[in-house]
């Protein structure tokens, strides 16, 4: 009975920490494209600026 | 005024993230030859392409002989009369010989003509039973040209020729000639699309179309030539059937790559599963005894890798009439490891369950032919992981056994 | 904005799963052991359930995108295709890895190559991986989407083909749990900590959908830009 509570508080435990590193996988993947468009933009404004 | 032989009307065409062609209306009229020479990335291909049918379209519809060919519904048919066609990326399979290529290309559009002496005068003759693999560049693409041409002088009936870049790599004399030819092409009454950026064509093309605009080309020097008398004979049926068979008699490639698969799974079982195990289970026997041949029928339809070299794919399925394919062989490969396995197992070969096994073989084959087929038009279609799909036939095979089992074929 | 409800939503599903599974453990009712043959495997059911609910969310979304994009060539719809895919296949997994835990216990073999719905919802999360695995594979662009969405669309064919499939093929599956007549019904503790995992798993996965779409929003946004400084 224990052992069946243990197997699966693990098997809770692991999916929880699975969905958890989706999620925190899906953040990161949507920051670095934030700071990605950021670069281009200010490296396109650079680009005005030095032609002007 | 001649027959307009191909209409393209308000054509819109989209390749990768870009339109590159929008709303275009073109027609030509048989004894015309067109010279699409726009800059590099203006479409010309595209226009080639997409007027053989092998392009969705996003608007419009393409007719040949005034028959819709293709529609932006994705309505399609085979035309009335066949075409010659030139890919950019030759359109040949590299296991063919040449002749076997260019007859190919004959019997698409239901006739033969001697070929010896157009090989002769590109300087084939000698290269008539090669390999296309084993020719040089400038070599496969007089083939490929050969194969888009020659249909025009079968019969006396105008067809549509679609060259796209035939002269590429091409030697000056070899130019020479193709200009002559495309000359007598014209004056048979075919319609030609010619993609090139080669001034030579300039002296056979009635027009001219860039930039969206359709000119009449007067720098056309043409003079009338004799006509030449070209007996045509009946053309050889069958053509996909004769291909995917040739192709696997000379590369095994059936047996090497099914075949294979099929007699490691056989080994697998004979070193695993022990013969005593299986009088008492019937469901067990019927799915090891059909395991091979399913095995083998879920590594796909090895034709297909060899249809993605240099476009080949997309010549065949511009003419409609079918791909080759291995189901013949896959059929013989099936019913052969399915009596091994009973064999192995000291069983008496049962004929139901042997002609299940090659049925077997034939249909998995299929499914994941149909889904290589599916990702064809991907810029990668190698590398689309197509077999992750693969699961999908193992639950009717589950099934299928349950249902041998429950009929007791056994 | 968008990416604060999202954020929001996918955070009150996250706690909300959280809860369940706490539920699952301390307040749900224990069931008579004659009737299972590992009664406490019974409390992957909260998981599991929700989770196959969650999935056909995200393959409905799936569905929906793909026959936009295949259709109507909308941008949208393409958007919703790749959050449908992304989050069909974790719940997918999940469910499917659920099921394989609860199988192990209660069948004594994780997978059954007879059942229709395990097989058919294994299936789908293979397409999901597919779609998605296929997708990073290809150069955005008409072929590709036109490619997967029709792939997409095959596959939703699939999920009436599961619900059904336990009623016409029914081997070792259980029954449809809601909507599955008299003998579907639950007591009305389970079927309330149930239904906080549905909310929980709905709030979750359409908080995830909102993020992808964004995030293939920005990746299409930044493709475009490259593209202008390509022509500089």
């Amino acid at each position: 009975m224990a052992e069946e509570m243990t197997f699966l508080a693990v098997a809770y435990l692991g999916m929880l920490i699975a969905i958890g590193l989706w999620t925190w996988t899906v953040f990161s993947r949507s920051n670095d494209l934030e700071q990605r468009i950021e670069a281009v933009e200010q490296s396109m404004q650079t680009n005005h600026s030095n032609e002007e | 005024m001649s027959e307009v032989l191909l209409s393209l009307n308000g054509v819109s065409v989209r390749r990768g993230s870009s339109n590159v062609l929008k709303n275009l209306d073109l027609e030509v009229s048989g004894g015309q030859l067109v010279l699409l020479n726009d800059k590099n990335g203006g479409g010309k291909s595209t226009i080639i392409e997409a007027a053989a049918g092998i392009h969705p379209l996003e608007t419009g519809e393409i007719r040949h002989h005034g028959n819709v060919i293709l529609d932006s519904s994705g309505r399609s048919k085979q035309p009335q009369l066949a075409f010659g066609l030139t890919l950019q990326s030759d359109g040949c399979i590299g296991s063919q010989r040449v002749e076997e290529h260019i007859l190919n290309a004959l019997d698409v559009v239901g006739g033969r003509i001697q070929i010896d002496t157009w090989l002769e005068r590109y300087n084939l003759t000698h290269r008539r039973h090669d390999l296309i693999s084993h020719l040089s560049g400038g070599q496969r693409r007089k083939v490929a040209m050969l194969a888009g041409i020659l249909p025009g002088f079968v019969g006396e009936t105008p067809r549509l020729l679609f060259l796209d870049e035939p002269a590429a790599g091409l030697d000056e004399d070899a130019r020479t000639a193709l200009v002559e030819d495309l000359q007598h092409l014209r004056e048979r009454g075919n319609c030609i699309l010619l993609a090139s950026h080669h001034s030579d064509f300039n002296a056979c093309a009635t027009h001219i179309f860039r930039d969206n605009e359709l000119n009449v080309n007067d720098s056309n020097t043409s003079n009338v030539h004799e006509m030449v008398d070209i007996k045509t004979t009946s053309s050889q049926s069958g053509v996909v059937f004769r291909t995917g068979l040739a192709l696997n008699q000379r590369t095994l490639s059936t047996l090497a790559s099914n075949g294979i698969a099929g007699f490691l799974t056989l080994g697998m079982l004979l070193a695993l599963v022990d013969s005593s195990a299986i009088d008492s289970n019937l469901i067990q026997a019927s799915g090891l005894f059909l395991s091979a041949a399913f095995a083998a029928g879920l590594v796909g339809d090895s034709m297909v890798a060899m249809l993605h070299e240099h476009r080949a794919l997309d010549w065949w399925k511009a003419h409609r009439q079918g791909i080759p394919n291995s189901y013949l062989h896959a059929l013989i490969l099936g019913a052969g490891l399915t009596a091994l396995t009973q064999l192995g197992y000291d069983q008496d070969i049962s004929w139901i369950i042997v002609t299940i096994g090659g049925l077997l073989t034939v249909s998995t084959m299929f499914v994941i032919r149909g889904i290589d087929l599916a990702t064809s038009r991907l810029a990668r279609p190698r590398a689309a992981f197509t077999r992750i799909l693969t699961p999908i036939l193992i639950l009717p095979f589950a099934l299928f056994v349950q249902w041998i089992t429950d009929s007791n074929l056994l | 904005m968008t990416k604060r409800i999202a954020e929001t939503i996918l955070l009150y599903g996250f706690i909300g799963i959280g809860t369940t599974l706490g539920l699952a453990f301390l307040a749900a009712p224990s069931v008579s052991i004659n009737a299972f043959e590992s009664p406490n495997a019974q409390r992957i059911f909260y998981w599991h359930v929700p989770a196959a609910w969650a999935a056909f969310i995200a393959f409905g979304f799936l569905f929906v995108g793909s026959a936009m994009w295949f259709f109507k060539r909308s941008n949208a719809g393409w958007r919703m295709h790749v959050a449908g895919a992304e989050a069909g296949l974790a719940t997918g997994l999940m469910t499917v890895w659920s099921g394989m835990v609860w199988g192990a216990a209660e069948w004594g073999v994780p997978w059954d190559w007879t059942d229709v719905r395990l097989n058919t919802f294994g299936l789908l999360t293979f397409l999901a991986l597919f779609l998605v695995l296929g997708r990073q594979s290809q150069p955005d662009g008409v072929e590709t989407r036109d490619t997967f969405s029709s792939f997409g669309l095959f596959g939703f064919v699939l999920v009436p083909v599961t619900y059904v499939a336990t009623r016409l093929w029914q081997i070792r599956h259980p029954g449809p749990v809601i909507g599955g007549g008299e003998e579907g019904s639950l007591n009305s503790e389970m079927g309330l900590i149930l239904l906080v995992g549905a909310i929980s798993f709905t709030l979750f996965i359409i908080g995830h959908m909102l993020m992808s779409m964004r995030i293939t929003s920005l990746e299409q946004r930044l493709e475009s830009i490259q593209e202008a400084m390509d022509k500089v």
